[in-house]
C-alpha cells in the first residue's frame, strides 16, 4: 500500500500551489480547480495495470516535474508561419509554451458570425457564462482533473445556429525551449444546429523535455458539422497526452490526424451519440521512430439507434518504438441499426519495435453492423512483387508501398493545403526512418 | 369441383403502407395460374402473404386452402400442407448444404404431416434425380445454400427444391428472372413436370416470356393491390403488345 | 439419432478401457467442506502421494492464499465462498431423486433429444440406486475394454488417471507437471494445483499414431468426478493423439465450482489434437444453479513442427472462465483454437485464447463464433503475441458473433501484441443476428422457428464443428439446437 506521496506527485502539487494563485478567475473557479488537484493527487498517475493504460509508459511524468509557463511567450511569426500548414488561408489562432499568444494570433480575421476567445480572456472577464460551458470533469481520470486544476489556458469556440463557417480556422500550438514547461490547455467547441466549422490544428515542438496536456471538448446540435484535422508533430522529448470528448447529436464529427512526435504520445477520442443519425469519422495515422512509444485510444459510446462510426488507424513502427491501437466500439442495448467499423493496420520497420492492437466491441443490441478488423505486416506480396518485376529492388518496393500505406489515409483530407502537409509530413518522417527490405531486417 | 386456394377481399399491409386492397383469387386444382403486373403493383406482396411472412400484415380479408385457414397457419405448417414458394430472392444460409438443407426441410415436413422420414439413400437418390434433371450438379447441392450462387443458379435451386419437396401449391415469384433462354426453358420444364390433376401453380411474373413454355389457364392482371381483369393465356399477349398501362 | 446412439455406444466400450484408471474408493471418502492445509495433506494421503507431490500442491496452497481472484473477464457473479466447497469426493451427500419420475421433465427431455438411453438418463439424473447398475450395464462389455487396453499398451500408449500415473510412471509426471501451467499461473490454476482430485495421464510414445481417439466422456459424467481434474498430456516425438474430452448431458448442481487445468506437451513433430464438447449444467432460466467453470487449459508446442489444435463447443455452465492456449515454442508448430461457444438465459462466458509465438515460422489460427441469446452475456477474448526472436510468422483470426434477441450482449476483446517485422498477423471480427429473412425461407420450407434457428447457428459454426471428430459432431449439432431452445419468440 502507498503511503507516502510519490515525488512526481508531489512536483505536480507544487507546480499547483506556486501557479494557481496567478490563474485567472480565480473567484468562480478557484473551488472547483482544488477540488480537480485534490481528486488528481487521489488518483495519481495511471499504472500499466489499468487496461486501458496497459502499452503506454508515462514514466518521464515520474522523472521530472512541469509546471505551466508563468511568463508570456516569446516566439516570433517566423517561428509560426513555419509550423502552420503551407498555403492555407485561414486565420490562426496561437498558443505558445501552453499560453494564448493575441500577438500572433488572428484576432481580427476571425469571422465575426462566430465567437472565439481565448479562454484565459474569458476568465479575466469574469463573465458568468464561464460555469456553463462544462468545464469540470469531474468523473474523468488523472489527466482530466490535473487540466482542470490547472485551468487558464485554452479556447472557446461557439458557431451559432445555422452559421457555416467556409474559411478553416487555424491552430498552432507551439513548444519552444520549454524544459520543464507544462501546457495544460482546454479548449471549448460548441456547434450550434446546422453550425459548420472547420479546424486545421498543428501541434509542433523543438526536442524541449516538455509536458502537452490537451483536452477539447466538443458538443454538436443537430445538424452541425465539425471537420477536423490535426497534426502532431511534438519534440521527441515531449511527453503529449490530448483527448477529444464529443458528444454529438444527428451530426457529423470528423477528425484525420497524422502524429509523428512526443517521446510518449497519446490521443483519446471519446465519441458519446446522443440522437440518431451521427456519424463520427476518425483517421490516424501514426508514425514512431527511437524511443517513442504512441498510444491511440478510442471508445465510441453508441447509446442511440442509427448512428455510425468508422475508425481507421494506420501506424508505421520504425526501430525501438511501440505504438498502440486501443479502440472500443460500445453498442447499447437501445441503439440498433448501428453501424460501427474498425480497421487497424500497424507496418513494423524493425525488430527491434513493438506493434498492438486491441479492437473490442462492447455489444448489447442485435440488429447491428459492427466489424473491425487488424493486421500487422500485411504488405501484399503479390504488389512487392509486381513492383519487383518492374525493376524496383526489394527495398525500393517496400518503400514505395509503406509510403502509398501512409498516402491512402492522407489522401480523404480535406481541403488540399491540409492534405499535402500531412503527405510533406510522412515523407519527411519517411526521410529519417528509410525503408529496410524484408531480407535486411531479418 | 372444390377450390383448392380462395383469397377473398384479401388486404395486405407492410410498415409502409397498404399493398393489397381487396384481392380476390380462386385456383381449382389441376390448374395453372399466372398473375401478371406492374412493379409495385402488389405481386410479391402475394406471394409472400400466402407463405406467410410475418412482414407483410393481413389487415382484411381470408384466404381458404383446401378447405382450412390458410392465414392462421405458421409458415412451416403452410409448407407442411403443401404450399411451396419459390422465392424471387432466395436467401443464403453460409455454412448449410444444399442437400442438407433439404433434407432436414423435407423430413421437418413430413414429421409434421405424420409421415416417415426419408432415410439417406432414398434421400439422396431423389435428390440426385431432381437435380440432374434442372442441370444442377451434385457439386453445388453440395454447397452453401445459395452462397456465391448466380441469381439463374438461385432459380434453378429453387426449382430443385420444388420437384423434390413435391408441393400441391406452388407460387412461384418471377422465377423467370435473371434467367437466360437455357436457363428458361430448364426451369419451364421444372414447372411443368409439377402439373397435375391434384395440384395448381400460381405463376407470378412481369413478362409474357414464361407463358410460352408454361402455358397457364388463367391469367390476371394485378394493378395497385387488385385484379382488375381475368382471361386466358390471349390476355398475357395483349399484355406484351399493349403495355399494362393500356389493358389494365 | 442413430449416429448419436452409436457414437454412445463407441463412447461407452473407450470408457470402459480406462474404467480400472479410476481410484474406486473416492467414491465413499469425504473431507469436511473448506480448504486449509490439512485438506490439502488428506487429499495427498488418500491417493498415497509421494512426499514431492505433497510439498508441491503445499507450495501451491500457499502461494493460493496470497493471490487474488481474477476480475478482469465480463462475469458477474456472487463471491466464491471457498470455504463453502467440498475439496475432496464431489458433495454427493443430497438426496437424488428415487425414480426417474421425480426428476425434472425438461432434463429427460434434453436427454432423450441427445439420444440418451433411459438407463443412462437414470445415471445422469442421479436417481438413487441408479449408478452402479447402470454404469456397470453400459460398461459390461469387459473383453472389448480389454482389447483397447492391449492395443493401446502393445504400442506403448499410457492412458490411466493421473493418482495411478503418480505411482506408475512418477518421472514423467514429475518431469512434466507443471511445465505448461506454472502453479502460480492465475488464481483458480494455482488451487487447482493445490486440491486437484484425478485427472487424466497419457503419455505416447516417440513415433506412435495413437490407434484410437481417447477420451474421458463418462469420467466427468461419473458421479465421483472431483471438481478439480488435472489432465497432462505428453506427445513424444513424432506422434499423435486426439483426445476427446466430453460432458454431453448436465448436472443438476448448485453454482458447483469447477476449476480444472490441462497440460499438453507435444516434442518435435508431434500433434495433439483436444476436442472439448462442454455441456455442464447452465443454471435454469433465471440463472438459478449451473456450474462454475474456471479452467486452464494451455498447450505447449515444445519439439520443431509440432501442433496442438483445440477445438471446443461450449454450450454449458453458469460462468465459462477458460483459455485454451498455445505456447508455440518449437520452430515450425503449429497452433490452432475452433471454438463455438453458445449461451443462452443468464448464462455467462469469458472464453478466448492465446498464441503465444516464440519459435520461427510458427503459425496460429483462430476461429471463434460466439453465439448470444436470451439474457446471457458471451465474450471472446484472445491474444496474439509475437516474440522479437520469432521470425516469418503467420496468424489468422476470425471472430464472430451472432445475437439472437436484443438482451443478450456479444462481446470481442482481441489483444495483438507483435514484436517482429516479419510477421504478417490478420484479424477480422463480424456481429450479426439471423437475418429475418433467413427465418422465413427457412419456415417456408417446412422448419419450425427453433429448428429454423438451429439450421441457421449450425451452418454459422460449420468452421468449427467440421474440425471435431465424427462422433462429436453429430451431438454438438444437436446440442446447438437444444441450448437455444426459447430463444426465439
Amino acid at each position: 500500500m502507498m503511503t507516502q506521496t510519490p515525488s512526481h506527485i508531489a512536483d505536480f502539487k507544487r507546480a499547483y500551489e506556486t501557479a494557481g494563485p496567478a490563474f485567472p478567475g480565480g473567484k468562480q473557479l478557484g473551488g472547483m480547480r482544488d477540488q480537480a488537484m485534490e481528486r488528481f493527487l487521489s488518483l495519481g498517475l495511471p499504472v500499466r495495470k489499468a487496461e486501458n493504460w496497459r502499452y503506454f509508459d508515462l514514466t518521464p511524468l515520474r522523472d521530472q516535474a512541469y509546471s505551466p509557463a508563468l511568463t508570456l511567450p516569446t516566439a516570433t511569426l517566423a517561428m509560426i508561419d513555419e509550423a502552420a500548414v503551407p498555403g492555407l488561408e485561414a486565420p490562426r489562432l496561437v498558443f505558445v509554451n501552453g499560453r494564448f499568444s493575441r500577438t500572433l494570433s488572428d484576432m481580427d480575421r476571425l469571422p465575426d458570425t462566430i465567437t472565439c476567445e481565448s479562454l484565459h480572456q474569458r476568465l479575466l472577464d469574469g463573465d458568468d457564462t464561464i460555469n456553463r460551458l462544462g468545464l469540470d470533469l469531474a468523473d474523468g481520470d488523472a489527466f482530466d482533473q490535473l487540466n482542470t486544476a490547472m485551468l487558464a489556458e485554452g479556447l472557446v469556440i461557439d458557431v451559432p445556429d445555422g452559421v457555416k463557417v467556409d474559411q478553416p480556422l487555424e491552430l498552432v500550438y507551439l513548444t519552444s525551449k520549454a524544459d520543464g514547461l507544462a501546457s495544460h490547455l482546454r479548449l471549448v467547441i460548441r456547434m450550434g444546429k446546422g453550425a459548420e466549422l472547420r479546424l486545421a490544428e498543428t501541434i509542433i515542438g523543438d526536442d524541449s523535455r516538455a509536458f502537452t496536456n490537451l483536452i477539447t471538448q466538443i458538443t454538436l446540435a443537430d445538424d452541425a458539422r465539425l471537420i477536423c484535422t490535426r497534426r502532431q508533430l511534438e519534440g521527441s522529448q515531449t511527453v503529449h497526452v490530448s483527448r477529444n470528448h464529443v458528444t454529438l447529436g444527428d451530426a457529423l464529427y470528423e477528425l484525420a490526424q497524422i502524429s509523428t512526435g512526443g517521446k510518449s504520445a497519446r490521443h483519446e477520442l471519446l465519441a458519446t451519440f446522443t440522437s440518431e443519425g451521427g456519424h463520427v469519422e476518425y483517421k490516424n495515422v501514426q508514425l514512431a521512430g527511437e524511443g517513442q512509444i504512441h498510444d491511440t485510444l478510442t471508445l465510441f459510446d453508441h447509446a442511440v439507434p442509427q448512428c455510425t462510426s468508422m475508425q481507421t488507424y494506420r501506424g508505421v513502427l520504425d526501430k525501438g518504438s511501440k505504438a498502440s491501437f486501443q479502440g472500443k466500439v460500445l453498442v447499447r442495448q437501445d441503439a440498433q441499426k448501428t453501424d460501427a467499423r474498425q480497421k487497424a493496420d500497424s507496418l513494423i520497420l524493425d525488430r527491434s519495435a513493438e506493434a498492438n492492437a486491441k479492437p473490442e466491441l462492447e455489444i448489447y443490441a442485435d440488429d447491428v453492423q459492427c466489424a473491425h478488423g487488424a493486421t500487422v505486416g500485411e504488405l501484399s506480396q503479390d504488389q512487392l512483387f509486381y513492383l519487383n518485376s518492374r525493376g524496383l529492388s526489394p527495398r525500393e518496393a517496400k518503400a514505395v508501398l509503406v509510403e502509398a500505406f501512409i498516402a491512402e489515409l492522407c489522401e480523404s483530407v480535406e481541403p488540399e493545403p491540409v492534405r499535402n502537409a500531412f503527405l510533406a509530413d510522412a515523407r519527411t518522417w519517411l526521410d529519417r526512418h528509410p525503408v529496410k527490405a524484408a531480407e535486411e531486417v531479418r | 369441383m372444390t377450390q383448392m386456394l380462395d383469397i377473398k377481399n384479401l388486404h395486405v399491409a407492410i410498415e409502409d403502407g397498404t399493398i393489397l386492397k381487396g384481392l380476390d383469387l380462386k385456383i381449382k386444382p389441376g390448374e395453372v395460374h399466372a398473375i401478371m403486373g406492374p412493379n409495385g403493383s402488389g405481386k410479391s406482396t402475394l406471394a409472400a402473404t400466402l407463405a406467410g411472412n410475418p412482414a407483410y400484415e393481413v389487415t382484411k380479408g381470408k384466404v381458404t386452402y383446401l378447405g382450412e385457414d390458410l392465414l392462421a397457419l405458421e409458415p412451416h405448417e403452410r409448407a407442411a400442407k403443401g404450399v411451396f414458394l419459390g422465392f424471387q430472392y432466395p436467401v443464403e444460409i453460409p455454412g448449410v448444404s444444399n442437400l442438407n438443407f433439404l433434407r432436414t426441410t423435407l423430413n421437418a415436413q413430413r414429421r409434421l404431416r405424420g409421415e416417415e422420414p426419408l432415410d439417406g439413400a432414398t434421400f439422396m437418390k431423389l435428390a440426385r434425380e431432381k437435380a440432374e434433371k434442372l442441370g444442377v450438379s451434385m457439386d453445388m447441392m453440395k454447397r452453401s445454400v445459395n452462397v456465391g450462387f448466380s441469381g439463374g443458379e438461385k432459380k434453378r435451386n429453387e426449382m430443385v427444391q420444388m420437384a423434390v419437396i413435391d408441393p400441391k401449391l406452388a407460387i412461384l415469384d418471377e422465377t423467370d428472372s435473371g434467367l437466360d433462354i437455357d436457363a428458361l426453358k430448364v426451369v419451364s420444364d421444372g414447372i411443368n413436370a409439377l402439373r397435375g390433376a391434384d395440384r395448381a401453380i400460381l405463376l407470378i411474373t412481369h413478362y409474357q416470356r414464361l407463358l410460352d413454355y408454361v402455358k397457364p389457364d388463367h391469367v390476371h392482371v394485378l394493378d395497385d393491390g387488385r385484379i382488375t381483369r381475368s382471361g386466358g393465356p390471349e390476355l398475357a399477349r395483349e399484355l406484351e403488345e399493349k403495355g399494362y398501362q393500356a389493358v389494365a | 439419432m442413430s449416429a448419436t446412439a452409436e457414437t454412445k455406444d463407441r463412447v461407452a466400450e473407450l470408457a470402459g478401457a480406462y474404467k480400472h484408471g479410476w481410484s474406486t474408493d473416492i467414491e465413499s471418502v469425504f473431507a469436511p467442506k473448506g480448504l486449509n492445509e490439512d485438506i490439502v495433506r488428506y487429499i495427498s494421503e488418500k491417493q498415497n502421494e509421494p512426499e514431492w507431490l505433497l510439498e508441491w500442491r503445499l507450495k501451491a496452497f500457499a502461494m493460493w492464499q496470497k493471490l487474488e481472484e481474477p476480475d478482469w473477464a465480463m462475469l458477474n457473479y456472487p463471491p466464491i465462498d471457498y470455504q463453502d466447497i467440498y475439496y475432496y469426493a464431489a458433495p454427493k451427500t443430497k438426496e437424488g431423486p428415487n425414480s426417474l419420475d421425480e426428476v425434472d421433465p425438461e432434463l429427460l427431455r434434453t436427454y432423450e433429444k441427445l439420444g440418451i438411453p433411459i438407463a443412462e438418463q437414470a445415471v445422469l439424473a442421479g436417481v438413487k440406486g441408479a449408478p452402479k447398475v447402470a454404469v456397470d450395464a453400459v460398461f459390461d462389455s469387459v473383453s472389448v475394454a480389454t482389447t483397447y487396453r492391449e492395443e493401446l499398451k502393445r504400442v506403448g500408449v499410457v492412458f490411466m488417471s493421473i493418482s495411478e500415473a503418480v505411482h506408475e510412471h512418477p518421472e514423467l509426471v514429475k518431469k512434466y507437471l507443471g511445465t505448461v501451467v506454472p502453479q502460480r499461473d492465475n488464481y483458480f490454476a494455482t488451487l487447482n494445483c493445490a486440491v486437484f482430485s484425478d485427472g487424466t495421464f497419457v503419455y505416447i510414445p516417440k513415433g506412435v499414431r495413437c490407434p484410437m481417439e481417447l477420451s474421458t466422456y463418462f469420467r466427468i459424467n461419473a458421479e465421483n468426478t472431483g471438481q478439480f481434474e488435472r489432465t497432462l498430456i505428453i506427445a513424444d516425438e513424432g506422434s499423435y493423439v486426439s483426445y476427446l474430452e466430453g460432458c454431453t448431458a448436465p448436472m443438476r448442481d448448485e453454482n458447483q465450482l469447477h476449476a480444472a487445468v490441462v497440460e499438453l506437451i507435444a516434442l518435435d513433430d508431434a500433434e495433439i489434437k483436444y476436442s472439448t464438447v462442454q455441456n455442464w449444467y447452465p443454471g435454469d432460466k433465471d440463472g438459478k444453479g449451473g456450474i462454475y467453470n474456471f479452467v486452464t487449459k494451455r498447450g505447449l508446442c515444445r519439439g520443431r513442427n509440432s501442433k496442438i489444435s483445440w477445438t471446443q463447443v461450449e454450450t454449458g455452465s453458469a460462468i465459462t472462465w477458460k483459455y485454451p492456449s498455445c505456447i508455440l515454442e518449437g520452430d515450425g508448430s503449429v497452433g490452432e483454437f475452433y471454438s463455438v461457444a453458445v449461451t443462452n438465459n443468464r448464462q455467462q462466458a469469458d472464453t478466448g485464447t492465446k498464441m503465444i509465438h516464440i519459435g520461427k515460422n510458427t503459425r496460429s489460427k483462430i476461429i471463434s463464433k460466439g453465439i448470444s441469446a436470451g439474457h446471457s452475456s458471451n465474450t471472446y477474448r484472445g491474444l496474439v503475441r509475437v516474440l522479437g526472436g520469432a521470425d516469418d510468422v503467420r496468424n489468422f483470426t476470425q471472430c464472430d458473433s451472432l445475437l439472437l434477441g436484443d438482451t443478450c450482449a456479444a462481446h470481442t476483446v482481441p489483444y495483438i501484441e507483435v514484436r517482429n517485422p516479419t510477421a504478417q498477423i490478420e484479424h477480422e471480427a463480424t456481429t450479426s443476428k439471423i437475418s429475418d429473412d433467413q427465418m422465413f425461407y427457412c419456415m417456408a420450407r417446412g422448419l419450425d422457428p427453433e429448428e429454423a434457428v438451429a439450421i441457421v447457428v449450425n451452418g454459422y459454426a460449420k468452421e468449427v464443428l467440421r474440425e471435431l471428430p465424427m462422433e462429436f459432431a453429430v451431438e454438438a449439432q444437436a446440442l446447438l439446437g437444444i441450448s437455444l431452445e426459447g430463444s426465439v419468440g
